[in-house]
């Protein structure tokens, strides 16, 4: 496909959260080429995890500038998908042509597929608000968002998923971050997606170096804050040890991406014990932390 | 005493059912201590959690690990015994207590009105055997050392041991000879 200056067309990547690594290592050529469109032309799919870390590129970019990115060539459906999860809400980048509104998708407070993209800030005071509130709205919309894997403790599991998640954010990262959550099918399987992203400093440096001595540094330091209550700040940090047993209990897959290494916890395929975790270190560097959970069903 | 969650977050205006975050649990700890100025010595603390769906690991930390171990340091130590939890409440508490026990190689654990998953009325770690005096005590209200070492087939001094470490540890209460229930 023909390049436009200044224009960078997406790979169809938005899919999948590995997939989104392709996008990743092109983030460095929109500063060397000087971008300042994305063309989303070839896009055929957006997942919540692929959609946050997009706002986190461009919030990066509009710090970086002073300048907006512009997505062009939207598909209508994406176009649709983007604006019913506020995506656009964030003025990070430039905004689309409007969309009539027959064309919108219809929206309501009972929502049986998605909790609209939501910034954690930074402060606590305000981020607490924030996160009750998510819950509070998950808490509505939960037994219809879970109706493929309902059990009465479901959505009590992913309350607190939900919550230790998002403080982690403010506790941690030094930056606000994103909240988003979406049930969809693909590939006939129902798929739940729970995102949580920043661009903060990651998990590896709100360790100290003699605390990295001790518990690693990339991918293993990550695995051992997920299957050890270790905390960086105080003398133990049970949130995100706690999230990957519910998890694990509930057959999901976690998947942490920090800087440049990544975790992913698979627990529906079925692997003995011991055979469930991939590692992943030397990624391209992306800031800050970006967490994945996901259930099939 | 009777301390009611659910009038805690009322007054605090936190909604329920879920009480989550740090600072929340920072917060209804300071609340809670400041209604426990007129707790006797030795008296029990009912925590009332009816009308709570869940407390997240965070809330967890700051609000219960921080309660239970003030009821044992602080000026005149006291007893706890939670009521009303839900299974999510239980199980977080459980999961906090159990990496905190793994992690730092020291017991902990808070007695219960009600029946655990585990069949049992304390949510921790502790041995079968201590478990085994908790649920006997309960059943009979109270019971001497002897009439305790008989029943575990242990001696007395050892029993005496076990015994004496439960009560530090805040599980069973101690009244001259005889242990009783929290």
């Amino acid at each position: 496909m023909e390049e436009q200056e200044g224009v960078l067309t997406l790979p169809d990547k938005l899919n999948d959260i590995y997939s989104f690594d392709s996008i990743i290592a092109l983030e460095k050529k929109i500063y060397s080429s000087n971008i300042r469109a994305l063309d989303m032309g070839t896009i055929s799919f957006v997942e919540p995890y692929s959609m946050t870390n997009l706002l986190l590129i461009a919030r990066r970019y509009l710090k970086n500038t002073g300048n907006r990115l512009q997505l062009i060539h939207i598909p209508l459906p994406i176009h649709q998908y983007l604006l019913r999860m506020n995506f656009f809400s964030f003025p990070l980048f430039e905004t689309p042509i409007a969309l009539d509104a027959k064309k919108q998708l219809s929206r309501s407070a009972f929502s049986r597929r998605v909790l609209e993209i939501t910034e954690i800030p930074s402060v606590e005071r305000e981020s607490v608000r924030v996160i009750s509130q998510s819950v509070a709205t998950f808490r509505k919309r939960g037994s219809f968002i879970l109706k493929h894997w309902f059990s009465p403790d479901t959505v009590n599991y992913f309350v607190t998923v939900i919550s230790e998640i998002c403080q982690n954010v403010f506790e941690h990262s030094m930056d606000s971050g994103f909240l988003a959550l979406q049930t969809y099918t693909y590939n006939r399987e129902n798929v739940i997606r729970l995102v949580i992203a920043d661009s903060g400093i990651g998990i590896e440096e709100s360790f100290s170096k003699e605390q990295k001595e001790q518990y690693g540094t990339g991918a293993e330091l990550i695995k051992n804050a997920l299957t050890s209550p270790i905390s960086g700040k105080r003398e133990f940090g049970y949130g995100l040890c706690r999230v990957n047993s519910i998890i694990k209990e509930m057959k999901g897959n976690l998947f942490i991406r920090s800087q440049k290494s990544s975790v992913a916890f698979v627990y529906n395929k079925g692997y003995s014990e011991g055979a469930y975790s991939f590692l992943k270190n030397d990624l391209e560097q992306f800031n800050g932390t970006q967490i994945s959970i996901s259930l099939y069903g | 005493m009777l301390l009611s969650i659910e009038k805690m977050a009322k007054s605090m205006k936190v909604d329920l059912p879920d009480l989550i975050t740090r600072p929340t649990g920072r917060r209804f700890y300071e609340n809670a201590i400041k209604k426990l100025v007129n707790v006797s010595a030795d008296e029990t603390v009912l925590c009332d959690f009816s009308g709570v769906e869940v407390i997240d690991p965070s809330f967890v930390d700051e609000f219960i690990v921080k309660l239970i171990k003030f009821s044992k340091t602080g000026e005149k130590p006291f007893f706890i015994r939670l009521k009303n939890f839900s299974h999510m409440v239980e199980d977080n508490i459980r999961s906090v207590f159990q990496s905190y026990c793994e992690f730092s190689n020291k017991k902990f654990s808070v007695i219960t009105e009600d029946i655990t998953i585990d069949n049992s009325h304390v949510i921790g770690i502790i041995s079968e055997v201590e478990r085994d005096i908790v649920e006997i005590i309960r059943i009979n209200g109270t019971m001497s050392s002897i009439a305790l070492s008989e029943y575990l087939h242990r001696e007395k001094p050892e029993t005496e041991l076990i015994l004496e470490e439960m009560y530090s540890d805040r599980l069973i209460k101690k009244d001259n000879s005889r242990f009783t229930i929290v």
